[in-house]
């Protein structure tokens, strides 16, 4: 992290609105459109992304650091605009991103430091969802299930956990799908009444049934 | 391992059994190749999915030809030739035999505790030249055998925790069968899934011998004060439960698998995988619960 800031030009205990002007005013210094030469333009554009790489790992770390802490997750910087420093929502987007991504534990860290208030009904739909990803099966359901009872009209809670309850029960797939495979134990076509008459009408239409016709008239 | 990753045969084609047969063969006279003709007794059936999926996602020509075999002295017999995937598969078989005896000898008693001693010593020689080959493999399992004994000190484990380290070994074992690291994401997944099956599974069979010595099982701790399973009584309620719960954890992980399996390009033997899959691992836990229900009622009466 501390090359990071080294990058920047700046110490660690920098304020957000700090770290931006220093990204803000670093970003023009090296702006590729002002370099005529094409081997300076490449150098400028690789210095450029490194110095953008920096600024979102030093934002990231410290929304992670807020949110630990049960803080407005939002950036300082966007808080003074607002003016709303009232706003104590949990970020679950970035949470479900960091999930999306597969950093199970970051994800799983922050959560479990969230206080008992903040645990909203998409706490637990996270939480299920990062012991899904981990395979721990039974645990995710209750999550989910915990998602819905507290959100019942939730679509995507609903949807989570009503796919395991219908695996748990021994099918595969989303609910109200067939086996791929087939029921072993079922015969996979079956032959019923309908398919008999069916059948005979069929065949009577063709050939009159081999001469012996039923169909008076066809 | 254990046997419980196998094909429903009503459903497989003639020709597929016949394949799924020869692969069984060929597994065998690959561990008397690789080690000894005593190495050919830990032959198992976990194993040759593991070599069906080895096979299957990797494009290696194989062979197939007509032999005699110990156990068939006047039929000749379809048998897969050696091949890199067999060759694998047989260290895999050493590697899991020798951790399940050191297993066995801190936890069985008597005469099992006396044959596993005597594998531990004959397996040795047999496990380091695997490990020399597939060091990865070797420190996955070992790693497996840790996190085990450190999760079931745990009094009040889930079946979760439970199941976590062996099928967190199956993932990394079974991820280790692609280079791509698209595919790698998927094999863990299955791998995961298959361990967490196989120790559901195991768990469930040993129910009654753990019930007895109060030694540790996922099923019972749930019910048990202070993680002492003597104290406990089985009725009927705890029985159900017990039932329900399994059943239920593993529909789940079969099905999560299927979900991964069909995200897999796979190339040949789809057909029998998929049969293990979707019909065998299900008539295999039926069976299990078929011959449970029977001796849980034993259990009561003397009680």
């Amino acid at each position: 992290m501390r090359e990071y800031y080294e990058l920047l030009g700046i110490s660690e205990e920098a304020t957000d609105k700090q770290v931006k002007d220093a990204y803000i005013a670093m970003k023009n210094k090296y702006d590729p459109g002002s370099y005529e030469k094409e081997d300076l333009k490449q150098h400028a554009i690789e210095k450029t992304e490194q110095i953008t790489k920096a600024f979102d790992e030093i934002m990231n770390a410290r929304r992670v650091d807020r949110m630990k802490k049960g803080e407005s997750v939002k950036d300082s910087f966007d808080a003074e605009n607002t003016d709303n420093l009232e706003d104590r929502v949990v970020d679950f987007d970035y949470i479900e991103e960091l999930i999306g991504s597969d950093d199970l534990d970051t994800a799983e860290e922050i959560l479990d430091s969230l206080e008992r208030k903040n645990r909203l009904p998409r706490w637990y739909y996270l939480k299920g969802l990062i012991f899904f990803k981990k395979g721990w099966l039974g645990e995710a359901t209750e999550f989910f299930e915990a998602a819905c009872r507290m959100d019942p009209q939730n679509l995507i809670y609903r949807q989570a956990w009503e796919r395991a309850m219908w695996q748990r029960t021994g099918h595969f797939g989303n609910p109200g799908s067939e086996s791929p495979y087939g029921n072993g134990s079922r015969p996979l076509v079956g032959c019923g009444v309908c398919d008999i008459c069916g059948g005979l009408l069929c065949a009577d239409c063709c050939c009159n049934c081999l001469g012996g016709s039923f169909l008076r008239g066809c | 391992m254990f046997g419980y990753v196998k094909p429903f045969i009503p459903e497989l084609k003639v020709c597929e059994d016949e394949i799924y047969k020869a692969i069984y063969c060929g597994l065998c006279k690959q561990l008397g190749r690789s080690y000894n003709q005593l190495s050919r007794l830990i032959l198992s059936y976990d194993i040759v999915f593991l070599v069906l999926f080895a096979l299957g996602i990797s494009n290696e020509n194989v062979k197939f030809q007509r032999e005699n075999c110990i156990a068939h002295p006047f039929k000749k017999n379809l048998c897969l030739k050696s091949c890199m995937a067999l060759e694998k598969a047989a260290d895999i078989s050493v590697i899991f035999s020798y951790f399940k005896f050191m297993d066995n000898v801190a936890d069985e008693r008597f005469l099992k505790k006396f044959i596993s001693h005597i594998g531990l010593i004959t397996f040795k020689r047999m496990y380091e030249k695997a490990r020399r080959k597939h060091a990865d493999i070797a420190g996955v399992v070992e790693e497996l055998m840790d996190r085990q004994a450190e999760v079931e000190k745990n009094p009040s484990c889930s079946l979760d925790r439970a199941c976590d380290p062996m099928a967190r070994c199956l993932g990394l074992i079974v991820q280790t069968f692609s280079d791509d690291s698209k595919t790698q994401k998927i094999l863990y997944r299955i791998g995961y899934m298959v361990g967490r099956y196989i120790y559901i599974m195991d768990a469930l069979d040993d129910l009654n011998r753990d019930y007895k010595t109060g030694t540790f099982n996922p099923f019972l701790n749930k019910y048990s004060q202070n993680g002492f399973t003597k104290s406990l009584k089985i009725d009927d309620n705890i029985k159900e439960k017990i039932f329900k719960n399994a059943l239920c954890a593993l529909n789940f992980s079969v099905a999560q698998l299927a979900q991964a399996f069909e995200l897999l390009e796979f190339n040949d033997y789809k057909s029998i995988v998929k049969n293990i899959i979707y019909l065998g691992l299900k008539s295999v836990e039926k069976k299990v619960f078929d011959k449970y229900s029977q001796r849980l009622e034993i259990l009561e009466d003397s009680v």
